[in-house]
């Protein structure tokens, strides 16, 4: 394990030295940075560059084999996935995710699963009507209305993006990594999708988006870190990385 | 949250009360204690879909908390006779096996899938090992016979549970028992939470819910109602052998589920007991009788690849569309 750092003043989240291997190849080379609370950071990087590794292991789905990482200041270093959901570390898969067996609504509503207790799944009908309320007012800002009642896996591709990202909504984030949330959305929702992240980032949530519109994510973030081949190559405001020759390699090739 | 339509909850109450008359109308002894029979597969099969069909973990374990149940009352009941009666059996059955399941559940649940079922089997078999060889306990195949029949204590005096229709009662108000408690979860927050594991553990847990404590709520449940059943079923066979652990049960329980339709209340009740009644109407053809349940079991599986609740489904839909100018059944958390 890597020497013991003292925790970097006022971070939301700090990754440090994370590394992973799968069969030998490196899909994280101690990647380090820190995300200071109420930022809005793009990840960023080619196909395959660990992006989706990376979020999967400070999510707790993956186990890093090396380095660690801590949440407002406390380890969490190979934690479960569901224990990181309670504390408010809310993730979006890039391979949309959503309950099959369920309808569009009740998929939003199980967002609440994330901030009611666990002894009160069947005796919280105030957390859930409250939930409800919230899912509905999202359904309509979403243009979800018509599917509301729709199995969720009978909706676009594009439709369950948005399913997954409005019960992300609902866990309450603090911390919520946003995989590639506007791709294969049409256009118009996608805009508002867009404002929907501006305004949770305006409203204190901290925000890491994974996203290959770089249009969307230089719209967006402050702060850029980019990966290349598991490694971290730059970080820092989003003009001066992408003026990198070693940005514009990765991205455009020699 | 799932509503049941008026047509459904109308077949529900007509079947109830249709199983409450049934021993004044059948008196045939052979018939009551059949349908006793089917009674104690509705308990077996519809606690056994709620791991099977509602966490989706294929366990090959449930006869053990069955003869666990059945060990459990026979040793009570005759180290001590005329033994403890009913209510202090069903306290040992439905709050010991669910220990029982977590002794099982949580080194099983560590296991993937396919995995998960070996290592279950693997407990079954070890149950197995343990009623037939731990003689001082079990009498292994010498059995436990001369149990009692069930005492029934009630304010004010004690019901012996002597006749058929007497049994037949007390084994119905089980399978109410198991049947409601599943409806009641399946309709509740914890059922959603056991859908969503069933469907995506990972997307479970990106919700905050843990995969493995919402598979051993399952599987303790299960366990507790299995476990029930033994009870009734030592003292109405009145002798307890390693034969209630035989994996022939295990076989049974997934036809069951599965010809009925996994996670659907009313396919797995439905399949329970036509497959309780069919065989028994096979005798009638003696030596034929396995061909034509293999025969009968290959159509019903290939016909309706999702079982009895395929069929319920379009009869479902049939009858809104005669109605169609009445309101859609709500279908939310269905498979």
């Amino acid at each position: 394990m890597e020497a013991v750092t003292t925790p970097a003043r006022g971070a939301a989240l700090e990754i440090d030295g994370l590394s992973k291997a799968f069969y030998g190849t490196r899909a994280l080379d101690r990647v380090s940075f820190v995300v200071r609370p109420g930022e809005l950071v793009g990840l960023i990087g080619p196909n395959g560059s660990g992006k989706t590794t990376l979020i999967d292991c400070v999510t707790g789905v993956l186990r890093p084999d090396d380095g660690g990482v801590r949440l407002d200041g406390r380890s969490i270093t190979g934690l479960p996935a569901h224990r990181l959901a309670k504390r408010g570390l809310i993730r979006t898969f890039q391979q949309v995710r959503v309950f099959t067996s369920a309808d569009v609504r009740d998929n939003i509503v199980a967002g609440g699963f994330a901030t009611v207790l666990p002894s009160r799944y069947l005796f919280n009908p105030a957390h859930w009507a409250a939930t409800a309320a919230r899912a509905d007012a999202l359904i309509a800002e979403l243009g979800l209305s018509r599917v509301r009642g729709t199995s969720a896996g009978h909706v676009s591709y594009g439709q369950r993006k948005l399913i997954e990202f409005a019960a992300g909504l609902l866990c309450d984030p603090r911390l919520m990594f946003l995989d590639e949330p506007v791709a294969a959305v049409n256009p118009t929702l996608a805009l508002t999708m867009r404002q929907r992240i501006r305004a949770l980032h305006e409203a204190g949530v901290t925000i890491v988006l994974v996203e290959h519109n770089l249009e969307v994510v230089l719209d967006l973030c402050e702060r850029l870190v980019v990966l290349d081949h598991g490694v971290k190559i730059a970080d820092g405001p989003p003009a001066d990385v992408m003026a990198l020759p070693e940005v514009q390699e990765a991205y455009l090739g020699r | 949250m799932v509503r049941l339509g008026a047509s459904q909850s109308f077949a529900w109450t007509a079947a109830l009360v249709a199983a409450l008359v049934l021993p004044f109308i059948v008196t045939v002894p052979y018939y009551i204690s059949t349908a006793i029979f089917a009674l104690i597969y509705v308990t077996l099969a519809v606690s056994f879909d709620l791991v099977v069909g509602r966490i989706g973990a294929l366990s090959l374990a449930q006869p053990v908390f069955y003869g666990y149940g059945a060990y459990a009352a026979a040793l009570l009941a005759t180290h001590a006779r005329p033994g403890p009666g009913f209510w202090i059996e069903a306290a040992v059955a439905v709050l010991g096996a669910p220990l029982l399941a977590l002794a099982i559940g949580i080194p099983a649940f560590r296991l993937s899938l396919h995995s998960f079922a070996m290592g279950t089997l693997g407990f079954a078999l070890i149950a197995q090992l343990v009623a037939n060889n731990w003689l001082d306990l079990t009498r292994g195949p010498m059995c436990i016979s001369a149990i009692a029949p069930l005492r029934l204590s009630y304010p004010g005096g004690v019901l012996q549970i002597v006749t058929l229709r007497q049994s037949y009662y007390v084994v119905l108000a089980i399978a109410v028992l198991a049947v409601a408690s599943v409806a009641l979860i399946a309709r509740s927050r914890l059922g959603m939470a056991f859908r969503a594991v069933r469907d995506d553990p990972l997307l479970a847990a990106a919700r905050g819910l843990s995969p493995n404590q919402m598979r051993l709520i399952a599987f303790t449940v299960s366990a507790g109602l299995s476990a029930l059943a033994g009870v009734f079923a030592a003292h109405f066979e009145t002798v307890v052998c390693p034969s209630y652990l035989d994996l022939g049960i295990t076989v049974l329980l997934l036809i069951m589920v599965f010809v009925g339709g996994a996670g659907s209340l009313r396919g797995v009740v439905t399949a329970a007991v036509v497959f309780t009644i069919g065989p028994e109407l096979l005798r009638l053809v003696a030596a034929w009788r396995l061909v034509l349940f293999g025969i009968i079991l290959l159509f019903t599986v290939t016909a309706f690849p999702d079982g009895f609740e395929q069929l319920y489904a379009a009869a479902g839909r049939a009858l809104s569309r005669r109605r169609s100018a009445g309101p859609a059944e709500e279908q939310a958390w269905k498979p």
